[in-house]
């Protein structure tokens, strides 16, 4: 069964197989716990919004039709659910550097260093990063977040966007021209490394 | 740019999975995890069965679709505006006519070019420029210091002409001493082209439009000449050749007045009756054309002692006001050649003149606009007007890798009035850029309504 195809598990999953919707998520809850954090910009709300995700999914098994990968099934649902999470925040969240899941991950990926003002200046070099971010659209964040942090391909955003290519292009450029300015404004431009 | 974007694409990219909420990111918290998940859909799955709720609510069933995200400002396809560019292009947000400065008084000018140098000759061909542009920073666009070395001649006097001073420029022109009233409109332009030829731009009519046949008239005419002296010359010789006209037809009053007018008359100005260009038909100096109400004074017409009155002939030494406009109106101008030699000139006066609320100064000015314009802007105009600006449009494109189009509207005053960009740049900050740029291209006035041209723009 670790073979199978994502459809063929969800095929599974429909008769009744838990196992196989249990494989499902095992496959996708980091890349949609990660792609929660960055919408969702909490750690909390993420795993709360991982755990929706397949939890309707399961729900509408019934509902998925095949014309799409399920992954993107799940990618939409987990995307519909972040933004709700966010709208229904009655002010802007603002998490503190140190409780940050994404500058903690960026931090982690890069490995431990001995210079402490390496660190330091990588961290702050973080915080502006997601700050720019976080100061886009959120059609902009979106749309960046998933092409750009997150490697969907362009038709792919654009399926799950609801979308023509082209706008997202549209966006992912405007994002980074706008990203760019910013990180440039507070000292970063041109050498965001 | 390229390995800046790649940098910061690589950015965003990094960093992994964020850990849980209990701080633990292996593999054994992520199965735990997903067990627990399970177990949970499940539970919910069942429940749901149980209460027969099985039919999603409507909130639920917006989580299957695609998530609801407002159109960006500029975004391809949305009907929001864009916050660059597009805005300067209406024609809306040009100012009102009384929102525009306020043009300097005929005096004024006067002044001015007693203090200005002639103007150069390339200067009467100057598409002229609504005076809003020179003060509105919202539609003015900046103009290239230099035009491209690969344009031709006629586009490279029309990049000099943009980069003149503006002291030079038609809506500063030096003044004619027989350039109408702004009441009256711009339909005695012409005539005053070629009489007064020397000074370049004293043909321009109050509304700033210069009629292109006109303006090549004058530059065929201003050979560098001495500017206003040359054209305050020919007008005083204009009004005495009229007045010695007028006290001459005063004393004799015999069947051979036209004949002697046309004679005085070609003595004054020899030069212009040989120009094969259009002749003024009825032409002299007059004060009689009122800017107030457009009619003309019946009684000023007969006080012919102290004004000139309008010279009934054709080829008159000069062009003027009223009497020009008349000359142009197919109603009128046919009655000058039925002057009944035994009649005063008062009674001519009246009879030609008619109703004084039907004076042929306001109706002249509808027909002869058309003739003096265009239909449509010559081809080498447009390839000129727009080879002037295409630089700064192909330095917006600069690093693409297609072909980038502007579809460019010019209005009937010769204005750019829409640049629609298609290709590569379409939806890309880049459009504005070109819409920009383009936007300063001006073609001269026209007939047509509107008048479309395509222009390729390559990196």
């Amino acid at each position: 069964m670790a073979g199978s195809s994502d459809r063929e598990l969800i095929d599974r999953a429909r008769t009744g197989d838990a196992d196989a919707f249990g494989l499902v998520v095992r496959r996708h809850q980091r890349r949609i716990y990660r792609l929660a954090v960055h919408l969702t910009r909490s750690a909390s709300e993420a795993e709360d919004v991982t755990q929706e995700t397949f939890v309707r999914a399961y729900q509408a098994l019934d509902r998925f039709d095949g014309r799409s990968e399920p992954f993107t099934w799940l990618y939409r649902i987990a995307v519909n659910l972040s933004l709700n999470q966010i709208r229904a925040r009655k002010s802007k969240l603002r998490a503190s550097t140190d409780d940050d899941p994404r500058i903690v991950a960026l931090l982690a990926e890069r490995g431990p260093l001995g210079d402490p003002g390496g660190t330091a200046d990588r961290k702050r070099m973080a915080e502006v990063l997601y700050e720019g971010v976080d100061a886009l659209s959120e059609t902009l964040r979106t749309t960046l977040i998933l092409v750009c942090i997150d490697g969907v391909p362009h038709e792919e955003a654009s399926r799950l966007l609801g979308c023509p290519e082209g706008t997202i292009a549209w966006r992912v450029h405007e994002a980074r021209r706008k990203l760019k300015a910013f990180l440039a404004e507070r000292g970063y431009g041109g050498e965001v490394e | 740019m390229s390995a800046e974007k790649d940098r910061l694409d690589a950015l965003l990219a990094a960093g992994g999975t964020p850990p849980l909420m209990n701080g633990r990111s292996d593999d054994a918290s992520w199965d735990e995890r997903a067990d627990a998940i399970v177990a949970r859909a499940k539970k919910t799955a069942d429940l749901r069965s149980d209460q027969a709720l099985k039919a999603p609510s409507v909130e639920t069933a917006k989580l299957f679709e695609a998530p609801e995200l407002l159109a960006e400002p500029g975004e391809p396809g949305s009907a929001a505006p864009m916050s660059v560019g597009v805005s300067a292009m209406s024609e809306s947000d040009r100012p009102k006519p009384s929102q525009r400065a306020a043009r300097p008084s005929l005096k004024e000018l006067a002044e001015r070019v007693s203090k200005t140098p002639p103007p150069a000759s390339v200067s009467a061909i100057a598409t002229p420029l609504p005076a809003s542009r020179a003060s509105n920073p919202a539609v003015a666009t900046p103009l290239p210091s230099a035009p491209p070395s690969s344009i031709s001649p006629l586009s490279a006097r029309a990049a000099a002409i943009s980069a003149a001073p503006p002291s030079i420029r038609v809506s500063d022109a030096p003044p004619s001493l027989s350039a109408p009233p702004s009441s009256i409109g711009p339909s005695s332009a012409p005539p005053a082209a070629k009489s007064d030829a020397p000074p370049a731009s004293v043909a321009a009519p109050p509304s700033n439009v210069v009629p292109i046949a006109a303006a090549k008239t004058t530059v065929q005419a201003d050979n560098g000449g001495s500017g206003a002296k040359t054209g305050i010359l020919i007008a005083a010789l204009g009004i005495a050749a009229a007045a010695g006209l007028f006290f001459f037809l005063q004393s004799s009053k015999t069947p051979e007045q036209p004949k002697t007018a046309a004679k005085s008359t070609a003595v004054v100005e020899p030069e212009e009756t040989a120009k094969p260009t259009e002749e003024p038909k009825v032409a002299a100096p007059t004060e009689t054309a009122k800017p107030d109400d457009g009619s003309v004074d019946l009684n000023d017409l007969a006080d012919a002692s102290a004004k000139p009155t309008a010279e009934p002939e054709v080829g008159g030494p000069a062009p003027a006001k009223g009497t020009a406009l008349a000359a142009n109106d197919p109603k009128t101008a046919p009655k000058v050649d039925r002057i009944d030699p035994d009649g005063t000139l008062e009674d001519e006066m009246k009879k030609h003149a008619g109703d004084p609320s039907k004076s042929g100064a306001e109706p002249a000015s509808e027909d002869v606009r058309p003739k003096n314009v265009p239909d449509r802007p010559a081809t080498g105009v447009v390839t000129s007007a727009v080879g002037a600006v295409k630089g700064g449009a192909r330095s917006c494109v600069a690093g693409a890798d297609d072909v980038s189009t502007a579809t460019i509207t010019f209005g009937s005053s010769g204005a750019v009035q829409s640049v629609s960009v298609s290709g590569w740049a379409a939806g890309k900050p880049a459009a504005a850029c070109i819409q920009s740029a383009l936007k300063g291209a001006n073609v001269g006035p026209f007939a047509q309504p509107t008048f479309s041209f395509s222009v390729s723009i390559r990196p």
